[in-house]
């Protein structure tokens, strides 16, 4: 029984290998592209930098502008670092980029990565976002002379809602820069409806939101104090810019797409056409007025000389440890020890109880999380594509668990097809989701 | 004004897209590894084309769906279907494994379609005031109500130290990555990928769903089950009405306040819910072994927090759940924006998308009673097409939430810690609690910290979290004090 199961593996196993020896397409520039480009967007479905992406490939897609289409890759966490990461590693044959607001160079300075904006090929910058300061609607404080005077004169007195090393921490450590003697005391809010929660609830007392936030909070009690931007937005043209009121900050956030450090010139040049002539539809003009986003888009020197700036506005402010954080790991794992000492010493007392429980594997359950085993690994591998890796998987272990085999061979036949190619159509047709293998 | 309302919710367009939507979420909520989240991030795109409004009844239908779909999974194969429904494999699967599947889903589904009518009523009720006073709940106060929601969760299970060391182990397997309160990265190993730490999905998917699987793949196949496939008790009686009027009512009201706090959702909701029934209860020795008021309270709550995250996005355009936050950016790309002004600005948006929420809960009632039938069959498919097909589904989840191998990798590693957990019979629960709320307590205690400066000492001034702190600790020390007092004797 068992020799028989074995050949059965061996068997599959082969078939899963010589399945993925298909030809690799070319991928030289003239051709280019031709087959789908994958944009990586660093952070969870639904977000900011997740809708625009997708609406701005919407674009370039009705207006034909590219043979071939883009598919968006969402590779979330730890502050954007996990996407940008794999795009760094990826081949830069222009089939796989990265759209990262300033974000890139925020978590660089906060030390979470050891690379910053050289370690890729700056493709463009889309849609300026201004930026505002605000606090709550019934403040005393109503202008940004009166908050920097107050947070000079009592230093880490106001509570700063951020989210600790991204944008909006950095624009409170570039406001404090510009008064000798000020200091805010920081706190973890996370993104913008939960700083805005904290502002109206009274448990911070200022935060930088993005325009859209501020617009989608004002009414429910959000006072804007400046914009960090050269002139006065043309959303909100009663809120005077920080240089009026005498204090030098310069932030907006703005999409920048990336590719790997190395992908041929022209092909950064032709993406950087596209995604230009994208900006001027009617359509993406539309998206970006009813955001309040100025539909702007840099390439070329302009775009390095935002890139350069950026670096050095956001490199001159310095990060101060956060030290009031007991070690937390520290802590809990001297909870586990004492806890788990407590139940050793019952276990031992009453030693007839416990470990009556039976084995957890037998050679079924065993050989079958082998098996998954394999299949994980032939897809990490890229050995064979989804599909076919898939139908073979649930073939041999459908089979494996019958009891009879051979009379259940033609309905597992058809069932592995069906699911493997079925999954495979579903994910990567209808839902676009980039599946491994 | 209403009656614009009504005619767009009940034409024929409208109803079929809230039909398809509450259907799918079912479906993907039922299937170990998808989940509502990612499901209606996933059709996010989709419903770029059509009109706003039908691209909203469609998603909230979805939302409806997914968390009702749970159950199913967790009652037939005690495999939770999404982290909303874990509390409900404690007692609808000995249920339905002791032979009434079909009261076991009965009561679940009732109990969800209940949930979710009673936290409409307020949503449509109190909606501005509710979210107004969750404002005024601050970082402490936050931090305390996760406190107290552990230590429920260590008391659901047998023995407390247990349920405490095993809560505590799930809070030490969140902690790898990004700190939630600094961003510092910690714990990795030296690994780029563990930057991200373990996510929920592929470690529950994997003490859970795989566990199970390995589980049912070692157990002697001629002993299956006998499934009853009586229809009798499926239908809740009017004795069955009035014995769990009150802990419909009560987890139904757990349910939505948890939902309206911002950043906690259904899996905090179904665990209040439940370990206050269990309190209340006089027969508390039932559950765990197939009680119906488990079921009943973990289903209602959890479909209740749908209604209840709604609330504060509506009323304040603040999201108060993972799915919010991507309905919220629904609502924008479709030019509706949430917050205050929605209500006057455009009330027939407001009203739409609240009928479409009631008539999504009332749908999926019907669909779900009406598939029970075929949907306890089940659990006697062969296990020969469904463990395959289970495996299948748990890769393709674990990999399509953050599209990384890495997740698929973690998921096999938690199903082999889960077997081992099973083996030492260590509970899974509270582990997988302290999992999800460890990194939320960590967010808002450091908050709350770097507010006072590092002292702790407002959290037991301030009457809110000072009241939660003192409930947690006596309910961990009580059942500690109460077994050794005997013993002493």
């Amino acid at each position: 029984m068992v020799n028989h199961r074995l050949k059965k593996i061996t068997a599959a196993l082969i078939l899963m290998i010589f399945a993925g020896c298909d030809a690799q397409p070319d991928t030289t520039e003239t051709s280019w592209p031709a087959r789908p480009i994958k944009v990586i967007v660093p952070f969870g479905e639904g977000g900011g930098s997740d809708i625009f992406a997708r609406q701005l490939i919407r674009a370039i897609e009705s207006e034909g502008l590219l043979k071939q289409p883009m598919v968006v890759i969402n590779v979330g966490g730890a502050g954007g670092t996990i996407g940008s990461r794999r795009v760094r590693d990826a081949r830069p044959d222009g089939y796989t980029m990265l759209m990262l607001h300033e974000g890139i160079f925020t978590a660089h300075f906060a030390g979470r990565t050891a690379y910053s904006a050289d370690a890729f090929e700056a493709v463009a910058g889309t849609g300026r976002m201004g930026m505002v300061v605000a606090v709550e609607i019934n403040s005393l404080i109503k202008n940004l002379g009166q908050l920097m005077q107050e947070s000079a004169a009592k230093p880490e007195s106001l509570l700063f809602a951020a989210n600790i090393g991204a944008p909006s921490h950095f624009g409170g450590l570039m406001l404090e820069k510009t008064t000798p003697g000020s200091v805010f005391r920081f706190v973890q809010y996370g993104g913008g409806a939960d700083r805005f929660t904290a502002i109206s609830g009274g448990h911070a007392d200022v935060s930088v939101f993005s325009v859209e936030e501020y617009l989608r909070y004002r009414e429910s009690g959000l006072r804007a104090l400046a914009v960090f931007s050269s002139t006065r937005l043309a959303g909100i043209p009663n809120i005077p810019t920080a240089n009026e009121q005498g204090f030098e900050v310069l932030n907006s956030a703005m999409h920048f797409w990336w590719m790997p450090k190395g992908t041929p010139t022209a092909i950064c040049e032709t993406m950087a056409d596209v995604i230009g002539k994208a900006m001027l539809s009617s359509q993406m003009q539309k998206v970006m007025a009813e955001s309040w986003t100025k539909p702007v888009m840099l390439r070329g020197q302009p775009l390095q000389d935002e890139l350069n700036l950026r670096t050095k506005s956001i490199g001159s402010v310095s990060l101060r440890k956060i030290t009031v954080l007991p070690d937390f790991p520290f802590w809990i794992g001297c909870i586990i020890a004492v806890l788990a000492a407590i139940v050793l010493l019952k276990k031992m007392r009453c030693a007839k109880a416990g470990l009556s429980s039976p084995a957890v594997f037998n050679r079924l359950s065993l050989i079958s999380y082998f098996l998954l085993v394999a299949y994980v690994l032939v897809l990490a591998m890229n050995w064979t594509s989804y599909a076919m890796a898939t139908a073979v998987f649930i073939f041999i272990s459908g089979s494996l668990i019958a009891p009879r085999w051979k009379s259940v061979m033609l309905p597992l036949a058809a069932m592995a097809l069906v699911t493997g190619f079925g999954l495979f159509y579903l994910f990567t047709k209808i839902l676009v989701v980039d599946l491994p293998g | 004004m209403f009656v614009h309302t009504i005619e767009y919710l009940f034409s024929p367009w409208t109803l079929l897209l809230i039909a398809l939507g509450t259907w799918l979420g079912i479906v993907v909520g039922a299937i170990p590894g998808l989940t509502g989240a990612m499901l209606i991030a996933l059709s996010l795109p989709l419903t770029f084309a059509m009109e706003g409004m039908d691209a909203m009844v469609l998603l909230i239908a979805m939302y409806v769906g997914s968390v009702s779909g749970g159950l199913i999974t967790a009652t037939l194969l005690k495999m939770p279907g999404t982290p909303a429904s874990i509390m409900t494999t404690l007692d609808g699967y000995p249920m339905a494994a002791g032979g009434n599947p079909g009261r076991a889903l009965g009561l679940g589904i009732a109990a969800s379609g209940v949930g979710g009518i009673i936290s409409w009523c307020f949503l449509i009720s109190v909606a501005v005031p509710l979210s107004a006073v969750a404002h005024q709940l601050g970082p402490y106060d936050f931090f305390a109500l996760i406190m107290m929601a552990m230590a429920l969760i260590a008391l659901v299970s047998d023995s407390v130290i247990m349920g405490l060391l095993s809560g505590f182990c799930g809070m030490l397997c969140a902690m790898p990555g990004a700190s939630p309160a600094t961003g510092e990265i910690r714990m990795t190993l030296g690994f780029a990928q563990m930057n991200d730490g373990f996510k929920l999905l592929p470690v529950m998917i994997g003490l859970y769903a795989m566990g199970e699987v390995i589980i049912m793949l070692k157990t002697d196949k001629k002993k299956t089950a006998k499934v009853n496939m009586d229809r009798k008790g499926m239908l809740m009686s009017i004795s069955d009405w009035k014995r769990h009027g009150v802990n419909l009512l009560r987890s139904s009201l757990i349910g939505t306040w948890i939902g309206a706090l911002p950043g906690i959702g259904a899996n905090v909701g179904s665990v209040a819910a439940y370990t206050v029934a269990k309190k209340y209860s006089q027969n508390p020795q039932d559950f765990g072994k197939g009680s119906e008021e488990g079921i009943i309270a973990s289903e209602s709550a959890n479909n209740a927090t749908v209604g209840g995250a709604l609330i504060p996005l509506l009323a304040m355009g603040v999201p108060g759940s993972v799915i919010d936050a991507i309905l919220l950016g629904a609502m924008v790309i479709h030019g509706l924006q949430p917050g205050p002004l929605l209500m006057t600005q455009n009330p027939q948006a407001v009203w739409s998308l609240a009928g479409a929420l009631l008539l999504a809960n009332l749908l999926m009632t019907g669909l779900m009673a009406m598939s029970v039938g075929w949907l306890s069959k089940l659990a006697k498919v062969p296990r020969h097409y469904l463990i395959p097909a289970i495996m299948v589904f748990c890769v393709i989840g674990s990999y399509g939430l953050a599209n990384r191998m890495f997740d698929v990798w973690v998921m096999l590693a938690f199903a082999l810690i889960g077997l081992f957990m099973r083996r030492i019979k260590f509970p899974l629960a509270p582990f997988i609690m302290g999992f999800v709320l460890w990194p939320i307590a960590e967010e808002k205690l450091g908050a709350g910290l770097m507010t006072y400066g590092g002292s702790l000492s407002p959290l037991f001034t301030h009457p809110v979290s000072c009241t939660m702190m003192i409930l947690s600790f006596l309910m961990v020390l009580i059942p500690v004090w109460k077994k050794l007092k005997p013993r002493k004797i």
